[in-house]
């Protein structure tokens, strides 16, 4: 409903018959919430791709995701501010497991009313979608290789500044059974 | 010299309200006001738009329970068609009301509520949460978390999402059950029914520590009103309605849709955006009544189902017939968990369940719908009239908070007569306050659920308007 906003929704979405196909799940919703957090406990790799309204519109930042049990707080576990750290540690504090994530965070352009996605931002869209699918049909080695290699090239560009990446509403995330 | 202790906004429940308390030169308690701060107007916004529309446009009122405004709307929708729906669409939104029942049941209980009733009225704010509870008590969050979860991926399962599903419309459902859904459906109910009898069990011996508060929260003699079927078992979804009185002999019963308003008045406060319905015989603010588990435990015969009605028997003998402690709302929801999902069995044992007819087609044949359906929080009435065209001219809707509205706030009076000392002003004290709307459990909003991510800000007040205390918690 707000424009670019859903491209993590539409990228979930469009992942989840491949992901499925081999043995991956994929969310997608327009809120974190703590029942994520059981599906969270049950993946080798977390992939949370979401909006991102301090990245231009189009860029592509891999940023790796912080295993902190204290991270978990109230604000973020309930309600509608809910972040991956946050999950990450319930799902550490809950079921004793908390998998490898990274966040995919992704320029908007407008987060205007409509279903449409912007040019730049359709374009990253994409080019996401194709990049999880080929991590989902490599070796569980290669595929981590491939995570920290994408994860550096966003920290070298400076894309990520702070490690607490703004978050908008609506976001997908994806995962691989454990 | 008069002071006013201000709680904006409420924390751990679902909207925007906050609550007044006015205190005396004494510092005792004066008066006590709950107040909705926020304003919808879906009422006035859906005039001209096509009736059709109604279940996805007032399903949007709220985030927790959308499935009840849509089978409310589409009950309405259905008086209007003044058809009668096929079985097997009875049975499946039966299906997904109570599925989202058990979800939003699970969602006040262990999320909202029991960081409450387990670490404490006094605990220090930063951990009396679901964070806290998960770190204290993991097997109950990991508990609270499966049964919503339950809930939710039944209702995702049938109406194809978890939130505003469009699944139920008009005539019925869009889409008859596979047997496949109904296999998986079935598959999850007996743990979560392990996890509703764990809870309970846990929870009775629980409630010795809590006799102040039995005491006080929102313990007064007044009506209720719930559904009833015709054979005075519970009944989220279809039936009758029914008003007792605080003795629980029967005042009115066998109300239909269309008899509402002879029963139901709607007062108006200037402080306060919600409406204060009250039960019309008795007059405005006398005929005060309760709506939700509680009211709905105090108004039937029995449950209808084995395991449901042997917990029944214990609540009636340890909390009364009728029960008049609000605290106890929290137990009347456990008890409609475990009768929820006896019933959601009993839907996908029928025989019928699979059948493909789901829909009865029509174009509308009366001017005029009323649409009811038990919501979690209470009995949800939507009120419809439409034009020539199918085009809707006006719209009344009666929300389970709305109903309670009257008895909310004569809680909140209570409890700060009980507990706020306005010379010495503490935490607990106010949490208490709090912790009375939230056995009604409250849906102010319907829409925003803002858990605890708002400062909580108590200002003491002189009568100039001058603070002269505060305390704030953050946000």
């Amino acid at each position: 409903m707000r424009g670019d906003d859903g491209v993590g929704v539409r990228i979930a979405t469009v992942l989840e018959p491949a992901l499925a196909a081999r043995g991956g799940v994929a969310i997608a919703t327009h809120q974190l919430l703590p029942e994520h957090a059981e599906s969270i406990s049950r993946a080798r790799v977390v992939i949370v791709v979401d909006a991102s309204c301090t990245l231009a519109a189009g860029r592509v930042a891999w940023r790796k995701l912080r295993d902190d049990k204290d991270a978990v707080t109230i604000q973020t576990v309930l309600g509608h501010h809910g972040d991956p750290v946050s999950l990450l540690a319930l799902s550490r504090t809950l079921y004793d497991q908390a998998p490898k994530a990274v966040l995919v965070s992704i320029g908007v352009h407008s987060l205007a009313l409509g279903d449409k996605l912007s040019p730049a931002v359709a374009r990253a869209e994409g080019r996401v979608i194709r990049q999880i699918a080929a991590l989902a049909k490599q070796p569980a080695r290669a595929r981590m290789s491939t995570l920290r290699r994408l994860c550096a090239a966003g920290c070298k560009r400076g894309l990520i500044k702070s490690s607490a990446a703004k978050l908008s509403p609506g976001r997908a995330s994806t995962h691989r059974k454990r | 010299m008069k002071r006013t202790i201000t709680i904006d906004p409420v924390t751990r429940i679902e909207g925007h309200g906050k609550i007044t308390l006015q205190l005396d030169e004494q510092g005792k308690l004066a008066d006590a006001q709950f107040h909705v701060t926020q304003f919808r107007g879906f009422e006035k916004f859906i005039e001209g738009r096509p009736m059709t529309e109604m279940p996805s446009i007032m399903a949007r009122i709220c985030g927790i329970c959308p499935v009840s405004h849509l089978v409310a709307s589409a009950k309405a929708c259905d008086d209007l068609y003044a058809v009668e729906i096929p079985p097997t669409a009875v049975k499946l939104r039966k299906l997904i009301h109570l599925a989202q029942l058990v979800q939003s049941h699970a969602l006040s209980f262990f999320y909202l509520s029991s960081p409450d009733l387990l670490l404490g009225m006094d605990a220090d704010p930063a951990i009396r949460n679901i964070v806290g509870l998960a770190q204290q008590y993991p097997e109950l969050a990991r508990d609270g978390i499966a049964l919503r979860r339950f809930g939710q991926e039944i209702i995702a399962l049938l109406g194809g999402k978890r939130i505003h599903p469009a699944w139920v419309v008009p005539g019925g459902v869009l889409e008859p059950l596979s047997k496949e859904t109904r296999d998986q459906i079935a598959r999850s109910i007996p743990e979560a029914m392990k996890i509703a009898l764990r809870t309970i069990e846990w929870f009775k011996p629980a409630l010795e520590r809590y006799g102040a508060e039995i005491e006080s929260f929102a313990n007064f003699p007044s009506l209720y009103m719930g559904t009833v079927s015709p054979e005075g078992n519970l009944e989220q979804y279809d039936g009758v309605l029914r008003f007792v009185d605080a003795a629980g002999k029967v005042l009115a019963d066998g109300i239909r849709a269309h008899q509402y308003s002879d029963f139901i008045g709607e007062a108006v406060e200037p402080w306060s955006y919600l409406k204060f319905p009250y039960y019309k015989p008795l007059g405005y603010p006398a005929g005060l009544y309760r709506v939700g588990p509680l009211a709905r435990l105090n108004v039937i015969d029995q449950c209808g189902t084995p395991l449901a009605d042997r917990e029944l028997e214990i609540f009636r003998q340890v909390a009364g017939r009728p029960a008049a402690s609000s605290f106890h709302f929290h137990w009347a929801r456990l008890i409609e968990i475990i009768n929820g999902l006896e019933v959601m069995q009993t839907l996908l044992d029928s025989p019928d369940i699979l059948e493909p007819f789901v829909r009865a087609h029509a174009h509308p044949n009366r001017w005029e719908g009323v649409g009811i359906a038990e919501a979690p929080r209470g009995t949800l009435i939507h009120h419809y009239k439409i034009d020539r065209n199918g085009q809707m001219i006006w719209a009344n809707l009666i929300i389970a908070t709305g109903h309670n509205n009257l008895a909310l706030n004569r809680g909140i009076r209570q409890v700060a007569e009980r507990f706020v000392d306005g010379n010495n002003l503490q935490e607990g004290m106010l949490n208490r306050v709090e912790a009375v709307v939230r056995c009604f459990d409250p849906c102010l909003s319907c829409s925003t659920h803002a858990v605890g991510q708002m400062p909580l800000l108590i200002e003491l007040r002189d009568v100039g308007g001058k603070i002269v205390d505060e305390i704030k918690r953050p946000g």
